[in-house]
């Protein structure tokens, strides 16, 4: 048995076979000397190339990255010119790829510069296609720990990543595409590690130990066999559900702005989606202008099913203030904070509200239970009495036409300004939750503009006065009954844990990065 | 024609993704054509590969040229783009 100890940094345990992946030698083409060929040959290689890492693309920014860079009309231009004058389709790539590197040689930032490795990979996966091997499958039974000399994204591609216990390489690092992709996969990737193919050989046991930072090669069956139920332990996303120290089930959640968000909130053990911005969808396309029903429906439908039954909190259309798609025209306002957004540009434009709520009720027919309304910037009960109107007669409307939907949808509010404060004793008695929006009702009770280096310093959701507020507004909710929840920054700041879970709140709602940090904080209580 | 001129503030700079939504972005505001200017070289806004070449960090001063269709349309549209890098 050896033990390695790598100079260079890695986290995670694993425990599995080592596999040795090599690249293939130099690639065996052959021209077909006719420049019509040559150029039908890459023509189509370019194609391969594409549609593989479509397919990748939804996955990870990289391959997206990638397969925009393989869209760039200069590759194609520089090596149909190339093939022109007489060379093999294999050169011409070559050529390409070093005319294009040589655009990045004088560049001074080290990182950017360091693109240039994006482009050789891309040009390595078309060298690839050509020769007809970016099919060739690296073949891994489960739990192999994959050993190289350097790693691309590109043979990640032909890998089953969900076999990969771990990797080891003598090249690259943590900020590599590669260890990034591990990262994503919560693969413990050790990069850089020189030398680390002449200790081990296909076939070897080998342990990670990245809290130890060693590696075993071949230990003892017993070492070997603890190491592997340590590694399969910590795998586990953390899916428990959270009880305070004292017995209190408290439901931790996620923000999220796209459906990509959703999907990793859920993957990473949320209880749910506790404010789901949907801005974004109004945002996408800005060039065709608001988004129709039929698409909106789409999207909601597709984050509901990705919550598998746990909950899905849609706040309606919140823009103003400093969100503004640009196809909405807004009149000069000299406060936005102060203007008309939220709930009030809603019922401004009343067939944007229906056009929304009756996408949200179409897609909560497939997603019973699922789906809550959230209504944004609410300071007048009239405003809540106004949505729910409109509510009705969607729903009177999809009877009609025949289109199922949830009826009993549940309704709730964000709480965010002083005026909600102040009457959620009423608020509370009329909807079913509540929101507690500390980034906007902390610049309200402040009166203060966060962004203002001058005042933002009062900003601050400590302040007594804002804590004061959340502590109302959970009394009235738990006096009425109802479940109350936080999504602003309040929620995520561990600081606060204590106080808020003193106050009563029900529910926190974080970013998907800090999520596992709040869950193992409430538990501490 | 119409130039708008943009400071980089995102800590990485234009890097691979930013570059690449970049590159998409530009080909829906056809038939406006958009430039990247820097005291280097001018590049096709349009061309991934060429906008990574120009190595923009954080810091850096950029001129868009925007030529045809609708200009002031398109501009705002890459500078506000520009602007939201990695937010």
């Amino acid at each position: 048995m050896m033990q390695l100890n790598p100079s260079v940094p890695f986290k995670g345990t694993a425990a599995g076979i080592a596999v040795i992946y090599e690249k293939s030698g130099q690639r065996e083409y052959e021209s077909s000397n006719d420049v019509k060929e040559e150029r039908r040959r890459f023509g189509q290689a370019l194609a391969d190339l594409k549609s593989e890492l479509t397919g990748k693309a939804g996955e990870n920014d990289i391959f997206a990255a990638h397969l925009e860079m393989l869209s760039d009309p200069v590759i194609e231009d520089t090596v149909f010119d190339c093939i022109d004058r007489g060379h093999s389709a294999l050169d011409a790539v070559k050529e390409a790829e070093n005319d294009i590197c040589a655009m990045f040689l004088d560049i001074d930032d080290e990182y950017l510069k360091s693109r240039s490795d994006d482009v050789r990979d891309v040009f390595a996966g078309i060298a690839k296609a050509l020769c007809g091997n970016s099919l060739s499958h690296f073949e891994l039974d489960g739990d192999s720990v994959v050993v190289a000399k350097e790693l691309l994204p590109s043979d990640t591609l032909s890998m089953d990543l969900g076999k990969v216990a771990g990797i080891i390489t003598e090249t690259g690092s943590r900020t590599s595409h590669v260890g990034i992709i591990a990262g994503n996969w919560g693969i413990p990737a050790v990069l850089g590690f020189a030398g680390c193919l002449d200790k081990i050989r296909t076939g070897d046991k080998v342990v990670i130990d990245g809290d130890r930072s060693l590696i075993l090669v071949n230990p003892e069956n017993e070492v070997y066999e603890r190491y592997r139920l340590l590694a399969s332990r910590k795998d586990k996303v953390d899916k428990e559900p959270v009880f305070t120290g004292d017995g209190r089930r408290i439901s931790v959640m996620c923000n999220a702005g796209s459906i990509r968000e959703v999907r990793n909130a859920v993957e990473s053990g949320a209880d749910g989606i506790g404010l789901f911005r949907s801005e974004f969808v109004f945002m996408q396309d800005e060039e065709s202008g608001e988004p129709s029903e039929d698409r909106q429906c789409e999207i909601y439908g597709s984050a509901a099913a990705l919550c598998h039954g746990k909950t899905l909190t849609i706040r309606l259309l919140d823009i103003g203030g400093d969100k503004k798609p640009s196809y909405v025209s807004f009149g000069k306002e000299d406060n936005p904070f102060l203007g008309l957004r939220g709930v009030r540009y809603l019922l401004a434009n009343p067939d944007i509200l229906k056009r929304q709520l009756r996408a949200i009720l179409r897609a909560s027919a497939s997603a019973e239970g699922v789906i809550r309304i959230m209504i944004p910037m609410v300071t007048d009960m009239k405003e809540v009495s106004a949505v729910k109107d409109v509510l009705a007669a969607s729903m009177a409307e999809l009877d009609r036409e025949g289109v199922l939907y949830d009826s009993k949808i549940k309704v709730g509010i964000m709480v965010e300004t002083p005026a909600a404060v102040f009457m959620s004793d009423v608020f509370a008695e009329n909807v079913d939750f509540f929101s507690i929006g500390t980034n906007d009702l902390t610049q309200y009770i402040m009166a203060a503009d966060r962004s203002l280096p001058s005042v933002g310093d009062l900003c601050d959701y400590s302040n007594p006065a804002v804590r004061k507020a959340v502590m109302l507004i959970c009394r009235n909710a738990s006096e009425a009954g109802i479940p109350v929840g936080m999504c602003g920054e309040m929620a995520s700041d561990v600081g606060q844990t204590g106080f808020l879970l003193e106050a009563g709140l029900d529910s926190f709602s974080v970013g998907c990065s800090v999520l596992k940090n709040v869950k193992s904080n409430i538990r501490k209580y | 024609m119409v130039s708008g001129i943009v400071v980089i503030e995102a800590p990485n700079g234009m890097h691979a993704r930013p570059a690449g939504e970049l590159a998409k972005l530009v080909r829906t505001l056809a038939p406006s054509k958009v430039t990247f200017k820097t005291p280097k070289k001018e590049v096709n806004a349009g061309s991934v590969l060429s906008v990574l070449s120009l190595g923009l960090k954080q810091g850096t001063e950029l001129t868009v040229n925007v030529e045809g269709g609708n200009e002031a349309q398109a501009l705002e549209s890459v500078v506000a783009f520009i602007r939201n890098i990695d937010k």
